[in-house]
């Protein structure tokens, strides 16, 4: 009898974890919606520089090549982090969540350096509608690497706090997905902005 | 039983890497690419997008499992009806954008585009384009000085104007600051090593300068 229950238990836990998952998956196609429209933005607007400068005349394809870099490997430490919530490795788990977060954190003070930078030399927001369309859509994208970091401190502190449970890993496999399609923008960021100015 | 466990883990973690190092490959093939300018203009651009796509649908399948869900497949439906939805969007504004600008020009930058498409008449009316083009004037920037620094022309000839040097320059028609456009070309921006050909389809004399830099200057006369 019990037996039953709790096998019955188990597909209810699961058929919740694939509904959350799913209901994530809606928000992050919506997400992306937002970014494709920011997207359209920028496009339009890339050659109206108001006698400011141009994308080739402010980005450095190097540094942007290490922020993509960094990026990408942090998708890796993330995809890794899922593996070892799927095999109940906790202390796997810790060591490629802090790995993804160290990365997560480089790629984003880097982008801090480089706005700041830009701030310095004088092209702002409010310079021209080039500069306003990047900063939106970069910035948007740095904002979400942002709440992608302090969504891994959080997950961290309950997985310490209350054990590597089924509703923790559906918790690391929602961040996954997040962190994961924040990976797949910055690839047309990467694209449509900065190689774009260089074409 | 143990050890088809292991490698099952094993497995999983092989594909992730090797999702990420084909992804690695990915971002490098289009940066030197660019980098090294061996394809350049819009075909640059179709081959960089397709690396992009290519990565993005690498990434979908290794790292978000798409496709691989149980059936009925409603991720990868949902996905498929969002990057419609963003086809749609996206190519749409561009598309109308650039269609308001076309048909909203002011008038330079009709005759320019008359000049472009090769319109030569409207309504009866000579629009002032070029039907053929006749010689070719080359004018070359080095060290900040333009040579030569005046060009006679006629009408209807060309103007390449190259940038030889490091900087970045911007070309604009007229007097420092407040620039004139030139059968409405307006600033043209030339990073190093580029040239831009206009059409001298306006009579009268000219001159130009770097915008950044306006000590670089020069002259082309068009006469008929």
């Amino acid at each position: 009898m019990s037996e039953i229950k709790i096998a019955h238990h188990l597909q209810h836990e699961r058929a919740a974890a694939d509904r959350t998952l799913f209901g994530l998956w809606m928000y992050i196609m919506t997400d992306l919606l937002m970014f494709a429209v920011l997207f359209a933005v920028y496009a339009v607007l890339q050659n109206s520089t108001a006698g400011g400068p141009h994308g080739h005349d402010i980005f450095s394809l190097n540094f942007v090549m290490i922020e993509t870099l960094l990026l990408l490997t942090s998708s890796l430490t993330c995809g890794l982090a899922s593996l070892s919530a799927k095999n109940k490795d906790k202390k796997q788990l810790f060591i490629w969540l802090v790995a993804t977060f160290l990365l997560g954190a480089m790629f984003l003070s880097l982008e801090v350096w480089e706005f700041s930078k830009l701030v310095n030399e004088g092209h702002t927001v409010s310079t021209s509608a080039f500069l306003s369309s990047y900063f939106a859509l970069v910035g948007n994208h740095g904002l979400h690497i942002l709440a992608g970091l302090i969504w891994i401190i959080v997950s961290s502190i309950f997985i310490r706090k209350r054990g590597l449970t089924h509703h923790m890993q559906r918790k690391i496999n929602a961040f996954s997905m997040f962190w994961h399609f924040l990976d797949i923008v910055w690839i047309f960021i990467f694209t449509l902005v900065y190689l774009r100015a260089f074409i | 039983m143990r050890k088809s466990d292991t490698t099952k883990k094993q497995n999983d973690v092989f594909k992730y890497v090797i999702g990420f190092l084909v992804c690695i490959i990915l971002t490098i093939i289009p940066y030197s690419l660019v980098m090294n300018e061996s394809l350049t203009g819009g075909k640059l651009l179709y081959v960089v997008l397709v690396f992009a796509f290519l990565q993005l649908f690498i990434q979908m399948f290794v790292f978000l499992h798409l496709g691989r869900e149980k059936k009925p497949l409603y991720n990868t439906v949902f996905f498929a009806s969002t990057f419609f939805i963003i086809l749609i969007v996206v190519v749409g504004s561009i598309f109308i954008i650039d269609h308001l600008h076309y048909n909203m020009s002011p008038e330079d930058t009709t005759h320019y585009l008359a000049q472009r498409e090769n319109i030569s008449q409207v309504e009866g009316q000579e629009t002032g384009a070029c039907s053929e083009l006749r010689q070719n004037h080359s004018v070359v920037i080095k060290d900040g000085e333009v040579s030569p620094i005046i060009t006679d022309a006629n009408l209807c000839d060309t103007l390449t104007i190259t940038n030889n040097d490091d900087e970045t320059r911007e070309i604009a028609f007229g007097s420092h600051p407040s620039h004139d456009s030139y059968a409405g070309e307006e600033e043209i921006s030339l990073r190093s090593g580029k040239s831009e050909t206009i059409t001298l389809s306006v009579e009268g004399t000219y001159s130009f300068h770097d915008h950044l830099d306006p000590d670089t200057y020069g002259y082309f006369i068009v006469s008929e």
